[in-house]
């Protein structure tokens, strides 16, 4: 789960650990075929364990210092292939919440 | 994803578009996450991809919404109207776009974001002055990165989690205060 690999680095910064950059991953979304119900499963999980990631750490003085970054390894087709899925494409986003 | 969206509504989430791969199957995260630059020109940019056989070009960045995608870059630092380009120095988040722009042929829906991504530029430079230190940081460090097997075994051990950080050593192990469980989704 997305949120417990989170949750193990909130303890870590609130704990005062030295390292700077933490990394957490969440596969799965290489979504070929039948990409409508994996994806939201994914994006599900991808939520509450960002938005707690956030509300954990931002109510501390920690917030202040601490940045998120989301992002992919790849980008999608827009449009969807012949298995209702999508295709690798180039463009994407990254998101980034800000915890205060 | 309600948790998302109130982030977005409150302006605490901002959206970086067209931050991809210059390839569909090159991930642009590597360099990041494997805390390895492969060469020296390579650490010049975020993601490896800021020299190679394509001339680089700025990455764009459309904003979705009033964005503050962390604390507001100084005063002193902001670009004080006109072309923000002018007077900022230069972004350094950057791909070729060649590749990109070649793969938004023939997918009517990529071409409309490339468009759309080009009118903000000036969100860009925020975004890259908040994040551009700390991504270029994550180059010559070497991350952390927690993996869903270790989740199993350290889930709820902040004394194992803190091991891990300090290279293994659980007699540096200090006591963590965790965030309330009812914070964190089961």
């Amino acid at each position: 789960m997305l949120a417990t690999q989170l949750s193990i680095v909130a303890n870590l910064i609130l704990a005062g650990a030295a390292t700077e950059v933490y990394s957490v991953e969440l596969g799965g979304f290489d979504t070929h075929a039948a990409q409508a119900n994996t994806q939201s499963e994914l994006l599900t999980q991808l939520d509450t364990g960002v938005s707690a990631f956030v509300d954990a750490v931002g109510a501390t003085e920690r917030g202040s210092e601490t940045v998120v970054l989301v992002y992919t390894e790849f980008g999608r087709r827009v449009s969807a292939n012949a298995s209702a899925g999508t295709d690798h494409g180039g463009p994407t986003s990254s998101w980034s919440p800000a915890t205060r | 994803m309600p948790g998302m969206k109130a982030l977005f509504d409150d302006k605490r989430l901002a959206i970086v578009e067209v931050s991809g791969s210059p390839t569909p199957t090159t991930a642009i995260s590597s360099p990041w996450t494997s805390g390895r630059a492969r060469s020296r020109r390579h650490r010049r940019g975020r993601g490896g991809w800021a020299a190679g056989s394509t001339r680089p070009a700025r990455t764009r960045c459309a904003r979705l919404a009033s964005a503050r995608p962390c604390r507001s870059p100084s005063p002193g630092r902001r670009s004080k109207g006109g072309d923000p380009h002018r007077q900022a120095p230069a972004a350094r988040y950057r791909q070729p776009a060649g590749p990109l722009r070649r793969h938004g042929q023939g997918d009517s829906g990529e071409p409309a974001l490339l468009a759309g991504s080009a009118s903000a530029d000036a969100n860009l430079l925020v975004v890259d002055r908040t994040l551009g230190p700390i991504l270029n940081r994550t180059v010559d460090s070497d991350p952390l990165h927690v993996k869903a097997s270790d989740s199993v075994a350290l889930a709820g051990s902040s004394a194992a989690a803190l091991a891990i950080a300090n290279g293994g050593e659980a007699s540096r192990v200090a006591t963590c205060s965790p965030p309330s469980s009812a914070s964190w989704p089961t």
